[in-house]
This record gives structure tokens, sequence and C-alpha cells, in this order.
């Protein structure tokens, strides 16, 4: 009983004093908080806000509350410029935390490089993004490279244990922004690693109002498997002339994007009903349960790969701070260089994505070097069933059943 | 205002803007903001040399700007050629190359010439997005290391700063000489009555020709700056938007006056980024939704611009205002 009292009032003693005397220490976040990615980057900044509140509740980091800043690039890489240089030199932040598109996140890292400023990315996917050489530019999410190799991996597996290798042929469809181009060279890579035939490739601008002719290349191609990769409206776009030309591959797998964006689901409804997609993380995931139930009492929305990734982000900076012993930029990028995470944070929660380990290392990828990559990071495979993303691969991690084929319907 | 009483105030800002940097100190994001505002500002004014003066409404200035960015960045990256090469380089070929494209499309009047310059925006657009030779949509990111005037590479933002100011001071001079001169009549004759500019043998698309090297020559300048002060470009800022954020500008501080992009920008940029330091992080898009109230209200209440609401208040002053002593003026 007694005991109890004292778990009670420990935390709460311990909030009390975090909040009252404690300078804050501040991080930064640049997201599109508006624009046309304006959800993502919301649905972003609620990962980061309940690790922070998480934290907090713990006592904070060296016994000082975190603070969030929050710059709104508008996914415009001047303005996310504009955003970063404010939080560095005017609020003084300790390290950032940012962006969601590519071509941003490249040039907030060369600002993060130049003020000396630690600079952590949860989402941005990009290969080039670590090929720079930067030491202060630190990537927690897995790159473009495994993405693909996952989504590719699953396919391969699930072609030899179910289908008898019946699946051949493979188009690629996504958008001709840096990120889909590199969903379109690592795809190409990975087909032929796999054994597949990419046999059309169809590239189409970001934001395009129609994607009728698209479609209907792709569906005169008739291939096995389709792989896509899209941002949010163009998902959705792209879905719905996918139902209205009737084209339904056996095989849809998405490279996450906007296939996981919350608001896809409601928007195209039973035409997802069989799309697989890579996954960072999901709900049904042994990892992370108890987080995500405690996420959805607050914000009524099950977490998902961006929010999941963010959130770790997000601890991964606390424990980097409370193991570099103060707020110092320096120390910070030291420390995050020499972090290893496993399973569990110092203190904290498990490590809720599909991997047990987070370290920062370099290391060559198709004779390219990357630096300050998290080169455990994989991702899993899951696929929408009725509404919901079931994890359906790797299959000794669960025992899901694979919907075949796509009904889309 | 009097002559004297203009150059005064133009000598007054010259010298405040030159030793801005100085007094204020180590700043550099009130530096980036007035690098921004220079920089839309110069795009703004060259804008108007067609837009404003010759009223052909462009939504093609990104791309002007964007091809700038692109010439001056493969120079740098394929051949090691200094961007002031790039930068000059730059004014000649996008001028020439807008000019020659635009040319048959000169016959365009209104709505139909503006969606001609956006067809030709995205045009391009894809075309860099799918051209390997320039990185695709990867974009190109400018080779790094230390400070050199002669690669225009600085840490410090303060060369930035100057470069910028003394591009829209250049730009500013330029378009004020073209307001007085031969060519800047006949741009405005096209703009009033294409037609009777026709009749009393103003030769159009000649003219029109003239306007559209000027002012993509000068859009193109002021993209191999970005690109030299980025330092990474990509083909999304070729999108139609920005070419909005340039026009903005014009249109708010006044379309038919040489400095009206100039107050346009020097205004509305700070405003921008004030609403969004201050607002954005409480409600996200209020900012957005503050800023575009405020344009509305412009444009609604002042279609001439800032500077015209100026002048009409001047001249309603002027016209009431009782004769002084030795009577006044006229």
């Amino acid at each position: 009983m007694r005991k109890s009292w004292l778990l009670a009032v420990v935390p709460l003693f311990m909030v009390s004093l975090a909040r009252s005397g404690a300078e804050p220490i501040r991080v930064g976040g640049v997201y599109p908080l508006t624009g046309d990615v304006a959800a993502i980057g919301q649905n972003i900044k609620r990962g980061i806000d309940f690790a922070v509140e998480e934290i907090n509740a713990k006592g904070g980091v060296l016994g000082r509350p975190v603070e969030m800043i929050w710059g709104d690039t508008q996914g415009d890489p001047k303005i996310g410029m504009s955003e970063a240089e404010r939080l560095i030199t005017r609020s003084n932040v300790s390290c950032l935390l940012g962006a969601y598109q590519s071509a941003v996140t490249e040039v907030v890292s060369q600002v993060a490089e130049r003020y000396r400023t630690p600079f952590l990315t949860a989402i941005s996917t990009a290969n080039v993004l670590t090929t720079r050489g930067y030491r202060y530019f630190f990537r927690l999410a897995p790159t473009n490279m495994a993405f693909l190799k996952s989504m590719m991996q699953f396919v391969s597996d699930y072609n030899q244990k179910e289908l008898g290798g019946k699946l051949k042929t493979a188009a690629i469809v996504a958008d001709n922004t840096l990120l889909g181009q590199e969903t379109k060279e690592w795809g190409e890579y990975w087909c032929k690693e796999l054994g597949f035939d990419v046999i059309n490739v169809v590239l189409y601008m970001r934001g395009a109002p129609d994607l009728t002719s698209e479609v209907l290349s792709l569906k005169a191609s008739n291939p096995d498997i389709l792989i896509a990769d899209n941002y949010i409206s163009d998902c959705i776009l792209l879905t719905k002339t996918m139902g209205e030309q009737n084209f339904r591959p056996n095989i849809v797998i998405g490279k996450a994007t906007g296939f996981i964006d919350p608001t896809y689901i409601p928007n195209v409804g039973s035409l997802s009903n069989g799309i697989a997609t890579a996954l960072e993380w999901a709900p049904d995931m042994s990892n992370g349960a108890e987080t995500n139930a405690a996420f959805r009492k607050v914000y009524n929305i099950d977490m998902n790969g961006h929010s999941a990734n963010a959130y770790t982000a997000t601890w991964v900076l606390k424990t980097a701070i409370e193991q570099a012993g103060a707020p110092d930029k320096e120390k910070i990028r030291q420390a995050l260089r020499d972090i290893t995470i496993t399973k569990k944070f110092p203190n904290g929660p498990d490590i809720i994505l599909p991997y047990d380990e987070i370290a920062f290392v370099d290391v060559d990828i198709n004779g390219i070097r990357h630096t300050n990559i998290n080169y455990n990071a994989i991702t899993t495979v899951a696929q929408i069933q009725n509404g919901q993303y079931i994890t359906i691969w790797p299959f000794e991690k669960t025992t899901n059943k694979v919907i075949y084929p796509a009904p889309m319907r | 205002m009097s002559k004297t009483g203009k150059i005064f105030l133009a000598a007054l800002a010259f010298a405040i803007a030159c030793l801005l940097p100085m007094i204020m100190g180590d700043e550099p994001y009130i530096i980036h903001i007035f690098i921004m505002s220079f920089y839309i500002g110069s795009i703004s004014m060259a804008w108007n040399i067609l837009g404003g003066m010759t009223g052909q409404l462009s939504l093609g200035h990104a791309t002007f700007m964007g091809l700038g960015a692109y010439l001056t960045a493969t120079l740098v990256i394929k051949a090691d050629v200094s961007p002031w090469i790039g930068m000059a380089a730059s004014f000649l070929v996008v001028g020439l190359m807008a000019a020659v494209i635009f040319y048959p499309c000169f016959v365009l009047r209104g709505p139909y010439f503006t969606l001609a310059t956006i067809a030709f925006g995205e045009t391009f657009r894809n075309l860099l997005m799918n051209w390997p030779y320039v990185g695709q949509g990867q974009g190109l990111l400018m080779p790094f290391g230390d400070d050199d005037f002669w690669a225009m590479r600085f840490l410090s933002k303060m060369p930035y700063y100057y470069m910028s100011l003394f591009m829209l001071i250049g730009i500013s001079l330029a378009v004020w000489r073209l307001d007085r001169s031969k060519w800047g009549y006949a741009f405005k004759t096209i703009r009033e009555d294409e037609d009777t500019a026709a009749a009393i043998g103003v030769d159009i698309a000649r003219y029109k020709l003239y306007a559209t090297f000027l002012s993509a020559g000068f859009t193109a300048v002021a993209g191999a700056f970005y690109s030299q002060y980025l330092r990474f470009i990509d083909p999304e800022i070729m999108m139609t938007v920005f070419s909005v954020e340039f026009v903005l500008p014009a249109i708010i501080g006044g379309i038919s006056f040489v400095a009206g992009p100039l107050v346009g920008a020097i205004l509305i940029i700070p405003l921008s980024e004030f609403l969004r330091a201050h607002f954005a992080g409480v409600v996200s898009g209020i900012n957005i939704i503050v800023y575009a109230v405020i344009l509305i209200l412009v444009i609604f209440l002042k279609p001439s611009g800032l500077l015209g609401w100026l002048r009409e208040w001047s001249d309603k002053r002027r016209l009431t205002r009782v004769p002084e002593k030795g009577g006044g003026h006229a």
C-alpha cells in the first residue's frame, strides 16, 4: 500500500520539479504543418508530442523538461532553410528533428551542418541524403533501398512459398520526384536480384490532376506485381483511377508514403482492400501495443509508421542528450555516434519498430558511402484487409494470412 | 513628392540597407529574411517589365528562374565555370530562349498568353525532371568547400546579403531607366491598347520580344543567385506556385509603378515570415489564412496597389490644399 502511494507521488514530484525551476531543453521540429502534405506533417507531430509528454512525465532529460519548438516548412526548401535558421539561431534549440520531403531535408541538413547542430530525420528515406558525408545529420528511417528490398523480399518469399514461382513480371508506378526516381532505381535493382522482369515503368508529375492514361498504360502491360510509391493525394487518385479502369493486378505493393497516410483508407474505402505496403509499424504488431493504446487514448487514432518513427526518434534524441550529459550540440553529436539502443530505451519504452537495435554507422551500399545511418532499420509488410493494416511479413513474425489475389473492391 | 525628395529617399534607403547588417550584427535569420525579400523583389521587378509595363501577365517566371538556376549550377558542377560567369550566361541564354520560344505566342492576348506561359513552365519542369544529365528529380547539389569568392561560396550570410541587395538595385535601376526610354513607352503603349499601338507604328512583336528578353533574363540572374545561396536545386523550384509568389509583390505594391514590386516584396515577405514564426506553432495554417486575407483585402480594396493608394492620397491632398502665400503650384 505504502509502496503504491510512493509510486504515485514520486513521478508527480519529478514532474513538478521538471516543470517548475529547470530551464527546458529545446528541440526543434521542422515539418510541413500546412500545405498539400499537412496531414502527414501533423501526424508526425503527434508522434513527437506524445513522446515529449511521456519524457516530461518521467522527469524530463537531465532533470529538465523537453520543449518542442515547431517550424513549418510548407514543403518549400527555402522556407525549410528559413525555419531551421530561426530555430537554431533565435530559439537556440540543441538539436533538430525533421523534415518530410527529401528536398527540404537536403537543405535543412546543410543548415544544420553550417551551425553544427545535430539533425535527426525520422522520416526522410531518399538514399542520397546520407551520401554527402555530413557530420551532424543522422537518419533513423530505413533508406529507400531498404524499403524496396523489404517489399520485394516479401513478394519473392510469398511467390516461392505459396505460388510456386508463378509471379514473373512487375511494373513500377511513382511520381518523378527524387523519391519516385529512387523507387524506380531500387525497384529495378531488387527485381533483377530476385528474378522478376520489370515490364513497365510509369513516372508521372506529382500532383497530376488525372492519371487515366498512366493507369491504362499499366493495364496494357498487365503485370503480375505493381510496385507503387505515391504521395497521398496522388495515391488516392491512383487507387480510384485503377478502380474505375478495372485494373487489379494480383499483387499491389506500395512503398509506405501515401499508402499509410491516415486519410488514405477513409478516402478510397474498399478499393484499398488487398493492397500491400511496406510499413515501419502497424497496430497489430506485438511491439508497441501498449504505447499505441496510450497514444490512441490521447489522439483517438492509431499510430502509423510515421508517428511511430517520429516517436522513436524523439526517444533517441532524449537518450542521446542524457548520455551527452548536457544539451551541448557537439556532445549530442558524439553521443548519437556512440549510441546503441538494444530492445529498450534506458528508463523508457521498448523499441516499437520491427527491429531490436538502433545505432548510427557508416556503411557502403552498392558502392556508395553512407554516413550516420541506422543500418539495422528494416520494414515489415502489411496488407490492407477490410480497412485494417494487417502485418503479413516477415512470415516468421506473424501468423496472419495474405489475401491473394488482391480483390481491390 | 518632388524629384529631389525622391532621390533623397532612395539614397537614404540605400544607406540603411548597406549598413543594416553591421548595425544588427550576427542575426542570420533576420538577414535571411532580407535576402529572401531582395531575391523575390528582384524577380518581381523583372516580372513587372513583362507583366506590369507591357501588360503580358506571365505565370512562367518560376521557370525562367529555374532555368537560370539550372544553367549556373550545371556550369559549376560539370564544367567548373564560376557562378559569376554563369549569372551572365543565364541572362543571355535564358533571355534569348524565352524570347525565341515565346515569339509565336505574342499573338495571344490576355489569359491565353498566361496559359501559354504556364504550359511553357510545366514543359521545362518535366524536361529537367527526366533528364539524367542534370540529375532528374534528384536535383543538383553545389560542391562543398571553403569560402571562395570566385566560386560564390560563403559560410557567412553577409556576402549573399550584399549580392542580393546589389542585384535588386541593379535590376531596379535598369527598370527605372527603361521606364523613361523609347522602349518603355512602346511597352506601355502596347499594354494600354495593342491595336492603337500597331496603328501608330509600334512594332508589337519586336517590343514584346525585347520585354520578354529583359524580363526573363533578369529573372534568370536571380535564379542563378538562388542556386548558389540555397546550394541545392531540384525541378520543383519551377512549380507554378512559385510564379505566383513572384507576381504577388508587384500586385500588392502596385503593378503600374516602377517601385511597386520593391515596396510589395519588402512588405509582404517579412509579413509572411512574421506570421509563420509567431502563429504557425500555435494553430498551424492560421498564418496562411491571415496572410491570404491581407492579400485579398489589398487586391480587393486597392487594385492599383499600395503605391496607387499612396498616389491617390497625395493627389487628393495636393488638390484640396489651400494655395500658400505667393501662389501654390500647379
